[in-house]
């Protein structure tokens, strides 16, 4: 496959170089923009160069057509999963309680009663929190105080997770708030 | 395309050992067994190889081809690690859009979600989640950050500066 095959490998690398290079400009002159917003365009313009990439070494070393479709679908996979590791990573600073635990803890060196961890949290203001990002977001929509469903990137990962929970550990995501459904282990639902 | 095959083949082969593996008894460290079953291979393809030409056939002649299939292990590997602990935990985030999407056109007050979230505990569970990750520590009834700790909130610390981000939660 000659010289050209590493580009190749490494396209999905540079699909996801770009990614971080268009979020970061993204995060510091589009402020405005809410959080998911900013992700999913630096994720398309990611996977646009991480593409171009592909097809640029797919055409340099003259594959034959069903090659060049088969190996383009495997590099988007590739780039699709690198994309979504790092959404998470960035993601995991704004949703995550322990994250958030490990900031209060490290600006007080001399260390937190455990009660005054618990005093710096208002479990009520943590959902409104949510649910303000979730509408913010567009992801659910409020008219007249009650929230509405609304088409959205977060539904289509709810299905998609719903659907692998099942497969995976027997469990769906409604159990966690049906009463005649509880959680397999007796659990409910609880904010990260 | 081989190169292409090959690696579905790997991938869905890791897939399905966990899928057997999780139906006979789940694991105590369920992400250190994952990452087991799905990175461990990488390791003894690279070996057979190295040691066995007849490998050629499937289409990994060369370091590059072989670092294709093992990037394409990888990547999707850690993907699925972090889905999987949406799949283990229940997502307060899913669970309010998906519980939004089931009451329809009549939609849901804000008092219908609280109500739906225990609301004792889940904090201590969060700082009993971090005192067993060895993240900090408790002495004297006071909460400190081990080097480990200090690490990781340096880190998502330095992430919220670069990005300019506000500390979430």
């Amino acid at each position: 496959m000659g010289d050209v095959y590493p580009w190749l490998v490494l396209a999905p690398i540079f699909g996801l170089s770009a990614q971080v290079f268009f979020h970061l400009v993204l995060c510091w002159t589009c402020r405005r923009w809410g959080f998911f917003r900013r992700l999913a365009v630096s994720s398309a313009a990611g996977f646009v160069g991480g593409t171009v990439a592909s097809v640029l070494a797919l055409l340099e070393m003259q594959s034959p057509a069903a090659d060049v479709v088969v190996l383009l679908l495997f590099n988007a996979l590739i780039y699709l999963a690198l994309s979504y590791g790092y959404f998470n990573f960035i993601q995991l600073n704004v949703s995550s309680l322990r994250i958030r635990m490990l900031h209060e803890l490290s600006v007080n060196a001399q260390g937190l009663s455990e009660q005054k961890l618990l005093d710096l949290y208002n479990e009520r203001e943590m959902l409104e929190y949510r649910l303000a990002r979730l509408v913010q977001g567009q992801q659910i929509a409020e008219r007249r105080g009650r929230l509405y469903f609304r088409r959205s990137a977060v539904y289509a990962i709810a299905l998609v997770i719903d659907f692998c929970k099942r497969l995976v550990v027997g469990r769906r995501i409604r159990d966690a708030y049906t009463p005649s459904s509880p959680a397999k282990d007796g659990s409910r639902a609880d904010p990260a | 395309m081989r190169v292409a095959l090959f690696a579905a083949g790997l991938f869905m082969a890791s897939f399905l050992l966990h899928l057997c593996l999780w139906r006979i008894r789940v694991p105590r460290r369920q992400t250190t067994a994952l990452l087991l079953i799905f990175l461990l291979p990488v390791t003894p393809v690279l070996v057979l190889w190295s040691f066995l030409p007849a490998l050629h056939w499937f289409g990994i002649p060369g370091p590059w081809e072989f670092a294709h299939v093992a990037l394409f292990q990888i990547s999707l590997a850690l993907a699925y690690i972090v889905v999987y602990s949406a799949l283990e935990q229940d997502s307060p985030t899913l669970i309010i859009v998906t519980y939004v999407a089931a009451a329809g056109d009549a939609g849901r007050s804000p008092q219908d979600i609280h109500a739906i979230f225990v609301t004792s505990g889940l904090l201590r569970i969060r700082i009993q989640s971090i005192l067993a990750s060895n993240l900090a520590e408790c002495s004297d009834g006071m909460v400190t950050l081990t080097p480990k700790g200090r690490f990781w909130a340096a880190l998502f610390g330095g992430v919220r500066r670069v990005y300019g981000m506000d500390k979430g939660a």
